[in-house]
């Protein structure tokens, strides 16, 4: 791969986890934050997102695993 | 695409596999994202457990065979199209 080539998909990779995290938020938000009108977020809130994003992570590298697999199979 | 001097195929095919690239990286975020919505609702603990742990693969595996089958009719279908715009020749 040449060097112009090595960038783009570096780039591409970055675009990704841009990507990965704003769905993570949008999902851990919904999941997790009651519409109260305080500023800041109740211990439950907090543990909630912390867990929220550990298993998004967790759910993101499975899923990588999956689809690598099941690219690697003929197609139907 | 023969009338294309070869320098610019080249220039094409790199943009396009560019393009292939950042879909299935596309792909990859929103299969993810679909199937953390549907699958995760607790969050007692910060791994995910067997139940989520199996609803997650069994949604991912399943957006890959709808994504590899629709892809197969997909083309299928374009190729039929192409063909029948073909033989009704150029417009009158």
């Amino acid at each position: 791969m040449d060097a112009a080539a090595q960038v783009k998909s570096q780039l591409f990779e970055m675009e990704m986890y841009s990507d990965l995290f704003s769905k993570m938020q949008e999902l851990c938000w919904r999941k997790c934050i009651a519409h109260s009108k305080e500023e800041e977020l109740s211990v439950g809130e907090q543990s909630c997102t912390d867990r929220c994003v550990s298993k998004y992570l967790e759910a993101h590298l499975q899923v990588g695993e999956i689809l690598k697999e099941q690219s690697q199979q003929p197609q139907q | 695409m023969e009338n294309v001097p070869p320098h610019q195929q080249q220039q094409f095919m790199t943009n396009l596999e560019q393009m292939q690239t950042r879909d299935s990286f596309t792909m990859y975020t929103n299969v993810v994202s679909r199937c953390f919505d549907t699958c995760v609702h607790k969050f007692k603990s910060k791994n995910l457990d067997s139940r989520e742990g199996a609803c997650v693969e069994n949604c991912a595996e399943r957006y890959a065979k709808l994504t590899m089958r629709g892809g197969v009719r997909f083309a299928e279908r374009n190729a039929t199209l192409q063909q029948q715009a073909m033989l009704a020749g150029p417009p009158k």
